[in-house]
């Protein structure tokens, strides 16, 4: 343990992380310019005022809910160049009602008509398709026109909720498990820093869809559970990180945990980015390209949520898991008596020097 | 300075051993997909992206798992009735889910739909021979020719009972009853079931009702009055049940007149047109009470007469049914979205890799796509083995788990980065990497896997294939990073080219390591002299320009194992 601290150099002043190095330089090097754990303070109020935000949208905004949670039937078309009030003229006259919605999605020749309607039984929906079929002849892939290059769905009302029901069973079994893992492969402070961190990930992805609009359909729902996976998995290695910095700091002087977990988080900073970049980079282009070609739909549904799931993921892997594991290792009495035993060191070489 | 021996570190790495098991595991199970493939080596596709129809059905209320069960083996039994090829029907979670490929499929909505208990006094029974029945071609969907069918088949075997009755020994059941549950009630009927042919008298009209009214059928009975167990007297099975009475609710009283104008004779319980039962009246039974079916059948066949009693065969009845029929053009165009957007997500990823860690990128990469083959290999084995079938959200699962696999490596090329901050060489540096990258990598995948196994085994719908794919690329990333990026990576840093900056990217770095290096070696001087020549005085000599040049905190413990070693 011979290393000084910051060798003193012929004038004297103590070495601190070049500021001339370029911020990417030193986000790239790991080097641990960034005072993430100092400022914690900072990125509690931060965090706080996005949950209340999202709360708030949630509790008063509320979410724009999809045929599947409302109960419906859905008849899709391939669009050509089709006028969409003629369609739901036809539906209207064969359902005897007015469509709730009628919309073009896609792009070129994957363009189809949407006709959201009440929920049909089948001989109406027969009767609408055999409509829409004498209105407009649409052709299917073989390029025939036929009756079956309309597709519908129906939904029974029950259906969303029963796969919300679902998801939260799921979400509160994967917390209990996960927390336990946590606890069993690290230590308790990190399984609650992480758990917290997640419930965090729940409630802004959530509040991104209230405030946005984005239509929740079930498989956004799922969608938002499987990111907790992902947003877990960056946490976990952040917090390998952090213990690996701190293993065996109860009989050392040199530095405190905060120090040590705030260096933890700058080298796993870069691998955060990359990550959250790599991640993100074939989501787009599910996203884009579920957009571009199909319109709406599953995939587009997946991909979306997972985007924003994995961008709050990293943001609360290490501007909140981290600093709450300091602020709640550093209840620890032993952990506080080590903090105590550095500072006085430092400030005792401070005094000498 | 030759190279140091990682400590600890896996001692003697066996690349060649690793990348020929992974590509041995590979090769066989490329033998069994093919073995076991019928079209190619192809995946299964699900109805979203081949086109059909998925229909899903919910349970009302409370049900237990050997209802479930029931209900599925019988909405099976119909499917089959139905001759329609290819479908299935499962249990996902507590849904029953009937998939139907190809486009014609509107027949499959109403298989969810309780079938119709109907209740018809016997004039003249003859058995069936077993086997001999009268092949009936599928009606394809067509509404109309269904429609034609079925004024045929009433034409054949409705009206009068008299001219029935000499059809009925020349008559051949169908094998497929094109009648089922669309006889006129108010007509005598042939209809065949329990090794027998029967004509049957109209279905009796409740009392009080007017001629085009209200007839007995299976919504008069009281559900919950419905009991099956062994009669200790007649040492025989016994079902027994009782009709509703009470004001505006005629079924028990038109049942006790029915049972004593039939007294001595059959009467036929038919579920869809079909006879399921016809036990012979031995008493006539008083209005309000219960009667009771005895006979040869077995435990389950009464267990089952009391389910069709009670719920017209299905044991749960179900919500409206979910329904997805998807035209197969659609489901083309979902495929090759899919397809393109993981095609898309490759490059990009490649391209990111490439930038950031040049060759190492190019060898990650290389394990991104070895990745994926075994992972679509297993797909088409488990297709065929299992009956898993790739749907759109399982597209999904598998373009979000590259950016999961690639991670992977992330982890690993940043960990050499750290080893070089501490002032290791490449080389030296890439086995230290690999024993803290390869725990993160199982500790981090772990939890990915339970989200993953905890996704498919609660949620239902299309998400279970998404959690499917998911949990596979999670599994598969962890079996390539270790028997392939690992092996991969070692053996390249074995080689001198991979040492230079521009091939392993890591120039930024390169000050750093200097600086940490020189540091190490002078730390390492700086002890040997203070205590060789500690009274020469020499020490503050070597102290030099190396302050100035490390930036990183890190460098500012005694890091190293060599150090902490003493």
């Amino acid at each position: 343990m011979s290393t000084p601290t910051p060798t003193a150099t012929e004038g004297g002043t103590a070495v601190r992380p070049d500021r001339a190095d370029s911020l990417f330089t030193r986000l790239y090097t790991g080097t641990g310019a960034f005072g993430i754990v100092p400022n914690r303070r900072k990125f509690y109020i931060l965090t706080i005022l996005i949950v209340t935000v999202c709360l708030a949208s949630i509790i008063f905004r509320g979410f724009s809910f999809g045929i599947d949670f409302t109960g419906g039937t859905k008849l899709t078309m391939p669009a050509g160049d089709i006028d969409k009030d003629r369609v739901a003229v036809v539906v209207e006259e064969s359902v005897g009602e007015e469509p709730q919605m009628v919309q073009i999605v896609g792009a070129g020749n994957s363009r189809i008509v949407e006709v959201e309607t009440r929920f049909l039984d089948t001989d109406e929906i027969l009767a609408a398709k055999n409509a829409l079929y004498d209105e407009f002849h649409p052709v299917t892939a073989d390029g025939v026109a036929s009756i079956e290059a309309i597709g519908d769905s129906a939904r029974s009302e029950s259906w969303g909720g029963q796969v919300t029901k679902n998801a939260l069973i799921a979400l509160g079994v994967f917390l209990v498990i996960v927390f336990g893992y946590i606890a069993f492969r690290f230590e308790w402070q990190m399984a609650t820093a992480a758990v917290v961190a997640l419930l965090y990930d729940v409630v802004t992805t959530a509040g991104v869809y209230s405030i946005v609009g984005f239509e929740v359909t079930p498989a956004t729902v799922i969608g938002l559970l499987a990111i907790l996976g992902f947003s877990l998995y960056d946490t976990v290695v952040v917090f390998d990180k952090v213990e690996e910095n701190t293993r065996g700091i109860r009989h050392t002087a040199s530095r405190t945990y905060a120090e040590e977990a705030n260096l933890g988080v700058n080298q796993t900073l870069m691998r955060s980015i990359h990550t959250t970049v790599i991640g993100v980079l074939p989501l787009l282009s599910l996203v884009v390209i579920a957009v571009i070609i199909l319109g709406v739909g599953t995939l587009q549904d997946l991909a979306l949520v997972q985007m924003v799931g994995i961008i709050t993921g990293t943001f609360s892997s290490v501007f909140l898991a981290t600093p709450l594991l300091v602020t709640l290792k550093n209840r620890d009495p032993e952990i506080r008596r080590q903090t105590a035993k550095v500072l006085a060191r430092r400030e005792k070489s401070e005094a000498n020097a | 300075m030759s190279p140091v021996r990682p400590r600890g570190a896996d001692a003697r790495p066996r690349p060649w051993a690793l990348l020929s098991t992974f590509f041995l595991v590979l090769f066989i199970l490329f033998l069994g997909a093919f073995a076991v493939a019928e079209r190619g080596l192809t995946p299964k596709l699900g109805i979203d992206l081949q086109g059909g129809t998925r229909v899903t059905l919910i349970p009302k209320g409370q049900h237990d798992d050997a209802d479930l069960r029931l209900a599925q083996d019988i909405i099976r039994d119909r499917v089959d009735g139905l001759g329609v090829a290819g479908t299935t029907v499962v249990i996902e979670g507590s849904n029953i889910v009937l998939t139907v490929p190809g486009e014609d499929s509107s027949q499959a909505r109403d298989l969810g739909t309780t079938s119709q208990l109907t209740i018809r006094p016997v004039l003249q029974v003859q058995p069936v021979a077993e086997g001999d029945l009268e092949p009936v071609p599928a009606a394809k969907g067509d509404r109309a020719a269904v429609a034609r069918e079925v004024d045929e088949a009433r034409k054949v075997r409705q009206g009068d009972p008299q001219q029935l009755t000499q059809t009925l020994a020349a008559f051949r059941c169908p094998e497929r009853d094109v009648l089922a549950g669309f006889d006129d009630p108010s007509q005598a009927l042939i209809a065949c079931g329990d090794g027998a042919k029967y004509v049957l008298g109209p279905v009796p009209l409740l009392i009080d009702e007017p001629e085009d009214g209200k007839r007995l059928d299976g919504q008069q009975i009281v559900k919950d009055s419905v009991s099956s167990g062994f009669n200790q007297q007649a040492a025989k099975n016994e079902v027994s049940f009782r009709f509703n009475a009470g004001p505006g609710q005629q079924g028990s009283a038109t049942w006790s007149r029915l049972t004593q104008e039939n007294l001595q004779r059959q009467i036929a319980i038919l579920l869809d047109g079909q006879v399921i039962s016809a036990p012979v009246v031995q008493g006539v039974t008083p209005v309000g009470s219960a009667t009771s079916i005895t006979g040869d059948f077995t435990t389950d066949e009464a267990a089952s007469l009391a389910a069709n009693l009670r719920y017209g065969a299905l044991p749960i009845s179900f919500e409206d049914p979910n329904v997805d029929n998807v035209p197969a053009s659609l489901g083309l165009a979902s495929l090759e979205a899919g397809l393109l957007a993981g095609a898309i997500g490759f490059l990009l990823v490649l391209a990111y890799s490439v930038v950031f860690y040049r060759l190492l990128g190019v060898l990650a990469f290389i394990s991104l796509l070895l990745s994926f083959v075994l992972t679509y290999v297993l797909l088409v084995f488990l297709g065929y083995t299992v009956d898993y079938s790739l749907d759109l959200a399982g597209i999904a699962g598998l373009v979000i788990g590259i950016g999961m696999t690639a991670d992977s490596y992330v982890v690993f090329f940043e960990r050499i980065k750290d080893e070089l901050r501490e002032g290791h060489r490449f080389r030296s540096a890439v086995p230290r990497a690999w024993k803290s990258a390869s725990r993160t990598i199982v500790t981090g995948n772990m939890v990915s896997l339970i989200g993953a196994v905890v996704l498919y085994l609660l949620a239902s719908g299309e998400v279970r294939g998404f959690a499917f794919t998911l949990g596979l690329t999670t599994v598969m990333d962890v079996l390539v990073a270790f028997t392939v990026t690992w092996p991969l990576v070692y053996l390249a840093s074995t080689r001198p080219l991979f040492a230079k900056t521009w091939a392993n990217g890591m120039g930024r770095m390169e000050n750093i390591q200097a600086a940490a290096a020189e540091q190490r070696r002078h730390d390492r001087k700086v002890d040997q002299v203070t205590e060789q020549d500690r009274d020469r005085g020499v020490t503050a000599a070597i102290r030099g320009p190396v302050g100035d040049t490390i930036t990183g905190p890190r460098t500012e413990r005694p890091a190293t194992d060599e150090e902490e070693g003493r």
